[in-house]
């Protein structure tokens, strides 16, 4: 969950690994106390975003290029569907993961990604249209 | 396409390292955590591992890094490709690009590596301009029996390198084992050397002068047999006067494989110590399994001084 939506948003498994660790850091020093495992999941998304966040800002970030450092798909669906997704804005991955993957509702994710409903409704539609465009082909 | 099944096939292999897991849980357990909170972390991490981890590993050099230097884990860009051989797993941890420098963080890691090893300067950075270089070892973990060295190469320019290209990093070779020997007494009377010597100009030779100069003397000892064995793989093989300055001489074995060296002195009568004037470097059958490197060390000392000096 933590790992995948890191991965989602910043393309890199080192960075994936680096969010991970520092989720579970806050974790570990923050000790929230959670009403159910729904607000445990979401705080840890919550959080999630938030660090991939800071680090694709980081200014060190934006003025490296990353090496390659992806998972590769021997299926040409997938391996169509990884480079489509690799196009899109980072925001737009996090609005696919969390709507196809994780379940999420538009409301839901929109708390998550700290976003109003409308933006994430508009950013899903979006990148629903973008990854159409670099699939050629219905969705 | 259905867009939720493919996503779903292609998110599933996408989960952390068990090596991962185990770190934080394991730092978790040193600092310790509740075992109440232990067991949700746990718990977590093992939904977060409910889909099987692909070989997305976290290297032991990489983390080493993270010990050593936690700013320069966050600076550098990680890379954490590594190769082992000979049982010795060497890793590029990360490395950084920023203006005419690049620098690398390089780990040895095995059984054979030990707090005193170093890349014998087989390290290179492949790149298509002229530049400088350096490598420092910046840690070790005596537990992993992991080395972090921290390697940089320069522009002599000070032109930028490019940035977003590849950079091919490689080394050669490690040496490891190394000891160190002070204030070692040669038991080499220096009187029964105050005659002249045989000399002979090598082929190829360097200098290096203590006062700077470069007064173009070229002519060393023959090399002769033992006279005396200062240290493991070092031997004294000549002494005697060559036009007019005492030379003494010492073997140092096959330098491409063993760095062996040292650094002769002479005290004189009253125990104060006389330092070379300058010291010759010159091999023996180069580019064969017969090398032998030899360092000579040149005083300027007179032969009844040198009757009374002894040898450190």
């Amino acid at each position: 969950m933590v790992y995948r939506l890191a991965y989602a948003q910043l393309r890199s498994r080192r960075d994936a690994d680096d969010i991970f660790q520092e989720v579970f850091l806050r974790y570990h020093r923050a000790a929230p106390s959670f009403a159910g495992e729904e607000h445990r999941k979401a705080w840890l998304l919550r959080v999630t975003a938030n660090c991939a966040k800071s680090l694709a800002a980081s200014p060190w970030r934006r003025r490296t290029v990353p090496l390659e450092d992806v998972y590769a798909y021997t299926d040409p669906e997938e391996s169509g569907l990884d480079a489509a997704l690799a196009q899109l804005p980072p925001q737009y991955r996090s609005v696919i993961h969390l709507c196809y993957f994780e379940g999420c509702s538009t409301k839901e994710t929109a708390q998550i990604l700290g976003r109003r409903s409308s933006t994430v409704r508009a950013q899903l539609t979006r990148a629903r249209q973008m990854l159409a465009q670099l699939l050629k082909e219905e969705l | 396409m259905n867009i939720t099944e493919t996503y779903g096939r292609l998110c599933r292999p996408i989960a952390p390292s068990p090596d991962l897991i185990e770190k934080n849980l394991t730092r978790t357990r040193r600092h310790g955590l509740p075992l109440r909170r232990l067991a949700a972390m746990a718990a977590a991490a093992a939904v977060l591992l409910s889909a099987p981890a692909l070989a997305a590993r976290t290297e032991p050099g990489y983390q080493l890094l993270y010990a050593i230097s936690p700013a320069a884990a966050q600076f550098f860009q990680p890379v954490r490709r590594s190769c082992t051989s000979s049982g010795v797993t060497m890793e590029v941890a990360a490395v950084r690009i920023e203006g005419d420098t690049a620098e690398a963080y390089i780990t040895l890691s095995g059984e054979a590596v030990d707090g005193a090893c170093d890349l014998f300067d087989s390290y290179n950075f492949h790149l298509p301009f002229d530049r400088i270089g350096s490598c420092e070892q910046v840690g070790y973990n005596e537990e992993a029996h992991t080395a972090a060295f921290l390697c940089t190469a320069k522009t002599m320019d000070g032109s930028p390198i490019p940035t977003g290209g590849k950079m091919t990093f490689s080394a050669g070779c490690f040496l490891t084992g190394k000891s160190e020997q002070t204030d070692v007494e040669i038991p080499l009377r220096l009187k029964d050397y105050a005659g002249d010597a045989a000399a002979m100009t090598p082929d190829s030779a360097g200098f290096a002068f203590t006062d700077g100069s470069s007064d173009g003397r070229s002519r060393v000892l023959v090399p002769g047999d033992a006279l005396a064995v200062p240290a493991e793989g070092l031997t004294v093989t000549a002494a005697g006067f060559v036009d007019g300055l005492f030379h003494i001489q010492l073997c140092r074995g096959d330098a491409s494989q063993q760095d062996n060296h040292g650094w002769l002195w002479l005290a004189d009568r009253d125990g104060k110590p006389v330092e070379s004037l300058y010291t010759a470097y010159f091999a023996t059958a180069p580019g064969t399994l017969d090398r032998q490197d030899y360092q000579e060390f040149v005083f300027e000392v007179s032969r009844e001084a040198l009757a009374e000096s002894t040898l450190r």
